[in-house]
């Protein structure tokens, strides 16, 4: 069986260590360059420099920042980055999908569960197989994109979507479920083209609402309200949600007012301070965050919805197939 | 009676969704026969054979191969049954040495005779490193062969094996299969839509119709059981009343009756111009498809005749 499996996805495996050169190679290229910049041209400095507060817009160090960011990170070869988003989706349509169907579509299952390895032998060795596979495949992926990711990490925090939907358990998961889809929609639709189809749809189906939609309810964001001038609240890697200015009542304002209240602090306040201004009228910050220190808290829940949702998927497959063939 | 079946369905029933592909479906077949298994296209062979080698689950009834429950999670059950599969799927893309060795390595240890099937494709000249796909229609039906053989089993089957061969592979095939078969001893099962091709070689017959068994038996008692009888031209409605008959044609001159003859082979002539002749394979099957289409065209068909002789 292990020689049949590997007989069989051969091609596979070398398209998906193709894949992972080509992404391997692309991020060292992107990185090298952001990781010598970050170390020798003053961004470590800075940042340890301003180690706390939200915002960091002013002075040279703003200015570095942004460039920086605007150089390694958002323009050019760094917008390859979100493309990463295919490659679970591909390992679901072109390895998980075909491995049943094709076997219907070209009846090839009639020769290969008449030898003498039970059919849920011969899936379950497969499976095993390919899931290993699968899983290392998106392990040193998503190795390569953390240390990619580590001098912007150190900017803006990892729990933003464009860091966290690949760093830390979430590809192998994201690729786990795709592969799990697969199988069993090939088992349900017994063509290749079909289920591929299938596979697709139903894992951008779910992989989007659960970011969307569930991901800001794994826990509930925290709440902070502070005097401007007061050093609590929010560090820059924490993915602050919203940002409110509070009058002396409690109430919070409105965008325009806010505009208006900025916009004569900035008028009105002495060397251009805004936060003495604004603890001068008596105004506080609120920010509703989600603290960096629960990335791996979102992670594991995160992993374990698609893992599980992998796990399910492949359970009815081999139920299935036990069962309903036929 | 304690004897070993090859092959014994009882009340074998599988169904997909809410048609019944095959119902009721009894019979036994002795040890060491070539059997036909014939019927019209969609009579559910290929589910029979699929019921048979454990590729599908019956949804009601019993198959049991030589006496054991066909089931097809051990690897012993399902080393004893070899499966040629209809149009004979290979992987196109292994060479026939790959497939080779995927029988080696998903049969039982030792059991799997990978020598007598190179040796055999040698023969008939069909290169190692083919690629499966690039062979022809008769030679990919060869190497499907040759794998099932090469198992070993006491039990082949065959889905419509020459259904897709031209005549000159169809001739070396059932060579090959015949040769493998005497060797060995081996029970085989052969499914056709045309009864004409295994007539020569098949010693045991399995008559299925819109999923039933209409006739199963030996083929020389089938054959010796029923007589051809003709004579003048005689009442249609008459002819009908005559016990055992099974099938009247009438011509403009003479009427032809087939009849079953266990009513006694010298039957009362209706006419002292009758004949008797023996029928042939071909005669009976044909004469029991009629049976089949006339009654589902009749508005009440008659109770269903089933013909088992063991």
């Amino acid at each position: 069986m292990v020689w049949l499996t590997w007989r069989q996805h051969r091609a596979e495996a070398l398209g998906g260590l193709l894949a992972l050169a080509a992404v391997a190679a692309s991020l060292l290229a992107l990185g090298l360059p952001a990781h010598h910049a970050f170390a020798h041209e003053g961004i470590a400095a800075c940042l340890a420099q301003a180690s706390s507060g939200p915002v960091l817009t002013s002075g040279s160090c703003g200015e570095a920042l942004k460039l920086f960011s605007g150089r390694y990170l958002n323009s050019g070869a760094g917008g390859l980055i979100p493309w990463l988003n295919f490659l679970p989706a591909a390992i679901g349509v072109f390895v998980g999908a075909p491995l049943l169907a094709r076997e219907f579509e070209h009846g090839t299952w009639r020769l290969a569960w008449t030898q003498a390895v039970p059919r849920t032998r011969w899936l379950a060795v497969k499976l095993v197989l390919l899931v290993a596979g699968v899983a290392a495949l998106t392990a040193v992926t998503a190795v390569l994109f953390t240390w990619y990711r580590g001098p912007f990490d150190q900017i803006d925090g990892r729990m933003w979507a464009s860091a966290f939907d690949f760093e830390g358990l979430t590809i192998p998961a994201y690729a786990l479920f795709a592969f799990a889809l697969g199988i069993l929609a090939g088992i349900l639709t017994r063509r290749i083209v079909v289920s591929m189809a299938v596979t697709l749809g139903g894992f951008l189906a779910v992989r989007l609402p659960v970011e969307f939609w569930l991901r800001p309810h794994y826990q509930r964001p925290v709440t902070m309200t502070v005097d401007p001038l007061s050093t609590q609240g929010p560090t820059r890697v924490d993915q602050v949600l919203s940002t409110n200015l509070i009058d002396s009542a409690g109430h919070t304002l409105s965008d325009l007012q806010t505009r208006r209240v900025m916009d004569a602090a900035l008028q009105g306040a002495t060397r251009g301070d805004v936060n003495t201004y604004l603890q001068a009228h008596s105004y506080h910050w609120s920010y509703v965050f989600q603290p960096a220190a629960r990335f791996w808290h979102f992670q594991l829940i995160e992993a374990a919805i698609f893992i599980g949702l992998a796990a399910a998927l492949l359970t009815s497959a081999v139920w299935l197939l036990r069962r309903r063939v036929g | 009676m304690e004897a070993t079946f090859a092959l014994e369905t009882e009340r074998l029933g599988k169904r997909y969704g809410r048609p019944w592909a095959l119902r009721a479906c009894t019979f036994a077949t002795p040890e060491g026969r070539v059997i036909a298994l014939v019927g019209p296209n969609g009579a559910g062979k290929t589910t029979l054979l699929q019921l048979v080698a454990g590729l599908l689950a019956p949804t009601e009834g019993t198959v049991r191969v030589f006496g054991e429950a066909a089931r097809a999670n051990t690897p012993a059950a399902l080393a004893r049954v070899g499966f040629v599969a209809q149009d004979h799927p290979l992987y196109k893309g292994f060479t026939v040495a790959d497939l080779l060795t995927m029988g080696r390595r998903l049969n039982l240890p030792g059991r799997f005779d990978q020598a007598l099937a190179e040796r055999r494709l040698a023969d008939l000249g069909i290169p190692r490193e083919q690629r499966a796909g690039k062979l022809s229609g008769g030679q990919q039906a060869q190497v499907a062969l040759a794998l099932a053989l090469a198992k070993r089993p006491r039990l082949l089957l065959l889905d419509e094996p020459l259904a897709s061969l031209d005549p000159l592979a169809r001739r070396e095939f059932m060579q090959a299969l015949m040769g493998a078969a005497a060797e060995d001893g081996l029970t085989v099962v052969l499914s056709s839509h045309v009864v004409a091709e295994l007539e020569r070689v098949c010693d045991h017959l399995v008559l299925l119709t819109s999923g039933r068994v209409r006739l199963a038996g030996e083929v020389d008692e089938l054959i010796a059981s029923h007589r051809l009888l003709t004579g003048p031209r005689s009442d249609p409605a008459a002819a009908g009343q005559i016990p055992g008959v099974l099938r009247a044609s009438h011509g403009d001159r003479q009427t032809t009756l087939l009849v079953r003859g266990d009513a006694g082979p010298e039957r009362p002539a209706v006419h002292p111009n009758w004949q008797s002749h023996p029928v042939t394979l071909e005669d009976l099957v044909l004469a029991y498809l009629q049976l089949r289409s006339e009654a589902a065209a009749a508005p009440n068909p008659p109770a269903e005749p089933v013909e088992v002789v063991r």
